[in-house]
Order: structure tokens, then C-alpha cells, then sequence
């Protein structure tokens, strides 16, 4: 069950990561088209900045998840080196915790504000003025699967604890 | 409650959260949400929106996962390989020529990438195992690369300079042609320093054989150069296209993307599998320093809204000293948290504090995000914490152990300090190009 819940968190991080994978070669290809039909063709675009921050916006939140997955989010772990292997992976669950408390915090936030967004039908302050939920949903929506993530990676750090205890026979 | 108590407990938990191996961006935005909802009640968190919503919708970090992704394109398509060859074939005969050849190879894709990783991790596999194959001395081998990666964040495009240039509200273009002179300054006394050790002691870094230098004719010469002329096309496409005011940063950044990914399909050297990694491989990086762009914009808007802020400019200001002591004292502190902290985490929380003291002292922005970019280089090269020792150590981990890497930085961070002086003395080697270029 637990080992089913990790792969599945697992997955999810790489799905959305995937899903940011395409929409940053698309995010590039926007700017590209941009610049080619303002300097080429002197006819510059009214959307473009617009999608290419829905584009990018998207693309740094779900990308999120995936960074804790592959311990991504740099820390200072050199001067852990001094502690023992069971030390370390107790303090890594602790570390994971703290994280798990902050994002909760965000997540109750973004929450709130996605759903203001989508109440008032809030507009970008730009000319073309499209909606922002599609980039605020995207929000809560990634820190809901960091802290599911995250949860994943306490219980691998958890179970490899256990292992070794077996292994050594205490 | 009290600044100087608040700066303590702040700063306490901060450092107790990342010493106790919690990633920076959740030590930044844990500290900060308690603090905040202790001190100002549950309204502070909305802060915390607020903040990620500015870097959302901020299109000047924009140029920053386009120009990381230009990095590693330029990395996994061996472009570097090409400078390389092209550098040791054109220094290789002088004494310490292929560390020489290394510094500028360095230099090079200093101007093709905005991060440092690039330089060092394509050294440490080319050259390396080059110059201890040819006896060099591993200290001066390992330092040249280490040293010489870190131009990476110098000489522009900069990742360091766009995102300090975000903070200080000033131009990116005017930020990134600061770089350049100190860039060549620094490279020029790497140079000097591995030139005048390997020709007072002969042994050090042994000059290449006459029989393999005959082999080096000058018809091979110029046709190294020939291949090093598409990437420089792409140097001349990012940052012409920026200086002469055609592109936006972000719109130049996403050309350079654009280029090199069109260089290596061109070359061959690029395949789905591999497009993907290096797409995932630039998300993880920038996720990475956005997310702590959040946090710690968030950290210091807490600390700034309780007095924290205006506590340390009281403090400095009251201090009896002239502006350049001051200056001083908060280059030290740069420097220090440069052991222990994340560059760029160090210019997001330590930035907006600081420049208000900065325009208060009448110092130019652009002069101190100069300096202190030059001041940051050093945090590649310090140990505990120096990104470039964990990039050379995890691509040469065969010939390198960890103590010759750590052993390797103290002349170079010496050389470092003596650039970052140089530049706080004369400030015009900062100053002169931006002022030249866009006026005063």
C-alpha cells in the first residue's frame, strides 16, 4: 500500500514535469515567434507576453515537484557528513517535515487566492487583460503534489531506516 | 520586539534549519511564515501569495530557464569540446599552456552560458585528465578549472546579474556589460598566476614536447578555429541582439535557446532522449531558483516589515567609519555566507537589504551589484558549500580526491579578492563599459 502510494506520488511529480517539458519548448517558441514578427515583419503580437507568462508561470510551479523528487532544492548537507548513516536519515525525515509544514501553509493560501480568482473572474493588468486562474489553479495544484511528494520521500527514508535495522540485526 | 532580537531569532533559525539540512527555499519560507503570523497575525501569510505570484508574473526571470537551457544544450552537444581543441591547440606551447587553454575555454563558455556548472563539469571531463596525463601539477590543473568556471557567472549572459539586476530595478543590459571587464580582468590574472608559477618551477606544469608540438601545424590551427566560429556567431546573436536595444533580454535569452538547440540538430549531437534530459535538467535548476526567489523575497519582506531592515542600515550608518569601510564589512559578510549559502539565495535575501544602504552611502547600483557579483564568485570556490567543488569532485571524482579539489581553491580565492579590491578601488573597470555603451 505504502510502496503503491510512493511509485503513484513518483509518477505524478514526473507526469506534471513532463507536461512542463512541452510547454517550455512551446514558452520558447512563443518568445521566437514574437521576435520574428515584430523585427521581421513589424507586426508585434498583443498576446504574446500574456502566454508566454501563462507558459512559463505553469511551467515553474509544476516543475516544483519533480525538483524535491530528485533533491533538487539545494541544501547544505556537507557538515551532516560528520553523523552516523542513521543520524542523517532520521534528520532527512525531520528536514522533510519542516518542508511539508511550509508548503502546507502555501497550499492553504494558494488556495484561497485561486478560488478568489476564479470568483471576481480576475483579469492580468495588460491590454489583451486574459484571465489569470489558468496560471493561479496551477498553484495549489503543484504544492498539493510536493506534499504529496514529499510524504513519499519520508516513507522511502523511513523504510530504508527500517531496512537497515533488519540487516543489522537490532 | 526588538530589532536586534528579531534579527538574531530570525537569522538563528534560519541558519539552525539549513545546518540541520532542510533545503534553503522551505528554511527561508518556514522561518518567515512563523515569524510573520507570530509577530503580524494571519494576514502576513497572504504575503506568501503575493510573493509567488511576483515571480510568476515577473517576464525579467523569464530569460533565466531560457538561458540555463542554452547552457546545457551548449554542454550536451559538446560545444566545449570544440573551444577546447581549438584553445590548447592555439596555447598549448607555451609553459602551463593547457591550464592556460582551460582558463579561456572557461572564459569562452563563460559568454555561451549563465551558470558555472557548464564550464567546470566540461573541463573537469576534457582537460582534467589531459593535464595529469601530461604531468601538471593537480593543484594548479584543478584550480584553473575551478577558478575559470566560475567566470561562468562574471562574464555575461549571468544568471547572478539578472537576478540582482531584478532586485535593484536596474538594466540587465547595463549589469551584464559590468561583468565583462572584471570577467577579462580575472581571466587575465588566472593566466598571469598559472604563466609565472609553471615558469619558475619548470616541473610544475611541464610545456608539451617538440616532437607533439611539430605535430600542431598551423593549417590544424586554423581549422580548430573554423569550428569554434558557430558558437561565437551565437555569443554575438544574444548579446549583440541585447546591447543594440533589438531584444529584451528574455527575447534574446530565448534566441541563444533557440540558436544552440538549432546548433546541435545541426551538429547531430542532439536526439529526443537527450532533448528531453536536458529540458527536465534546465526545469529542475530553475524551479529550483525560482522557488527560493519566493521564499526568500518572502523572508525579507517579514524581516524588512518588522524593522529588521532599517536596524542594519541604522547600525552600519551609525558606524564610525567612512562609506568604503562599510562597503567592506559588507563584502566580508558576502563572502562569509558564500561558504555556507547558495549565491543566488545570497543576492535575493541580502540585496534588498543592503541597497538601501548603498544609495543612502551615494554608491552607484550598478558599481555594487558589480562588486558584488565579483565578491560572489567567491562562493563557487569556498568550502563547505562551493558548487564548483561539488561539480569538478562529481566528474573527476578517478583522479581527484576531495582534499586535492579543497586543496587546489586558496590561490585562486586569493585571486579572486584581488580582482574584487581592484574593482573597489577603480570602480570605472565596473563602471566604464555600461556608462560607455548606454551612456551616462
Amino acid at each position: 500500500m505504502l510502496e503503491e502510494y510512493c511509485k503513484f506520488a513518483n509518477y505524478l511529480s514526473l507526469i506534471l514535469a513532463k507536461f512542463s517539458y512541452v510547454l517550455f519548448l512551446l514558452l520558447i517558441l512563443n518568445v521566437i515567434i514574437e521576435v520574428i514578427s515584430r523585427y521581421f515583419f513589424n507586426n508585434p503580437t498583443v498576446w504574446s507576453i500574456e502566454i508566454a507568462q501563462y507558459l512559463y508561470g505553469i511551467t515553474f510551479l509544476l516543475s516544483g515537484a519533480f525538483t524535491l523528487q530528485q533533491k533538487g532544492h539545494v541544501r547544505v548537507d556537507i557538515l551532516l557528513m560528520a553523523f552516523s548513516q542513521k543520524v542523517r536519515r532520521i534528520l532527512g525525515i525531520i528536514c522533510h517535515f519542516v518542508s511539508i509544514f511550509y508548503l502546507s501553509v502555501l497550499l492553504y493560501i494558494a488556495f484561497i487566492k485561486a478560488y478568489e480568482s476564479l470568483k471576481y473572474m480576475e483579469v492580468m493588468d495588460t491590454v489583451w487583460a486574459p484571465y489569470t486562474w489558468p496560471v493561479m489553479i496551477c498553484l495549489p495544484i503543484a504544492v498539493f503534489v510536493m506534499i504529496l511528494q514529499a510524504f513519499a520521500m519520508i516513507i522511502q527514508t523511513w523504510k530504508k531506516l527500517y531496512n537497515d535495522e533488519v540487516q543489522h540485526g537490532i | 520586539m526588538e530589532s536586534e532580537l528579531l534579527t538574531i531569532v530570525m537569522f538563528l533559525m534560519l541558519g539552525g534549519l539549513i545546518f540541520l539540512g532542510v533545503p534553503i527555499v522551505f528554511a527561508l519560507g518556514t522561518v518567515a511564515v512563523i515569524i510573520g503570523y507570530l509577530l503580524w497575525g494571519s494576514n502576513s501569510l497572504f504575503l506568501l501569495s503575493s510573493h509567488v505570484h511576483g515571480v510568476i508574473f515577473n517576464y525579467t526571470l523569464m530569460a533565466l530557464p531560457f538561458f540555463l537551457f542554452m547552457s546545457n544544450v551548449l554542454r550536451e552537444s559538446n560545444i566545449a569540446e570544440d573551444i577546447y581543441d581549438f584553445m590548447y591547440k592555439w596555447t598549448g606551447a607555451l609553459p602551463g599552456g593547457l591550464a592556460i587553454g582551460t582558463v579561456l575555454t572557461c572564459a569562452i563558455i563563460a559568454a555561451l552560458s549563465g551558470v558555472s556548472a557548464v564550464g567546470v563539469m566540461a573541463m573537469g571531463t576534457l582537460a582534467m585528465p589531459a593535464m595529469i596525463a601530461r604531468g601538471y601539477n593537480k593543484r594548479i590543473s584543478a584550480g584553473a578549472i575551478l577558478g575559470g568556471g566560475a567566470l561562468g557567472q562574471l562574464i555575461p549572459p549571468s544568471v547572478l546579474a539578472l537576478v540582482y539586476s531584478n532586485i535593484a530595478t536596474v538594466s540587465v543590459g547595463k549589469m551584464f556589460l559590468a561583468g565583462v571587464v572584471p570577467g577579462i580582468l580575472l581571466t587575465g590574472l588566472f593566466v598571469f598566476y598559472i604563466l609565472i608559477r609553471s615558469l619558475i618551477n619548470k616541473n610544475l606544469c611541464p610545456s608539451m614536447a617538440p616532437e607533439e608540438l611539430a605535430e600542431i601545424t598551423w593549417a590544424i590551427r586554423f581549422s580548430s578555429l573554423l569550428k569554434i566560429i558557430p558558437p561565437v556567431l551565437i555569443i554575438l546573436a544574444v548579446l549583440g541582439s541585447l546591447f543594440a536595444g533589438i531584444a529584451s533580454p528574455t527575447e534574446s535569452a530565448a534566441v541563444g535557446a533557440a540558436a544552440s538547440l538549432l546548433l546541435a540538430i545541426c551538429y547531430g549531437r542532439i536526439n529526443l532522449v537527450k532533448l528531453q534530459s536536458i529540458t527536465l535538467e534546465t526545469l529542475k535548476s530553475s524551479a529550483m531558483v525560482l522557488w527560493i526567489a519566493t521564499s526568500s523575497l518572502l523572508f525579507v519582506a517579514v524581516y524588512t516589515g518588522l524593522g529588521g531592515s532599517n536596524f542594519i542600515k541604522e547600525t552600519l550608518m551609525n558606524l564610525d567609519v567612512g562609506p568604503h569601510m562599510i562597503l567592506l564589512v559588507i563584502m566580508l559578510f558576502v563572502f562569509l555566507l558564500g561558504a555556507v549559502m547558495d549565491p543566488v539565495g545570497i543576492i535575493y535575501l541580502l540585496a534588498p537589504i543592503v541597497l538601501p544602504i548603498i544609495i543612502a552611502l551615494d554608491f552607484d547600483p550598478i558599481w555594487f551589484g558589480g562588486i558584488f557579483i565579483v565578491c560572489l564568485e567567491t562562493s563557487y570556490l569556498t568550502p563547505p558549500f562551493g558548487y564548483n567543488l561539488f561539480y569538478l569532485k562529481a566528474v573527476a571524482s578517478d583522479i581527484l580526491s576531495t582534499k586535492d579539489v579543497y586543496a587546489a581553491t586558496p590561490p585562486y580565492i586569493m585571486l579572486q579578492v584581488l580582482a574584487l579590491i581592484l574593482c573597489i578601488i577603480f570602480p570605472s573597470i565596473i563602471t566604464w563599459l555600461p556608462n560607455y555603451v548606454f551612456g551616462y
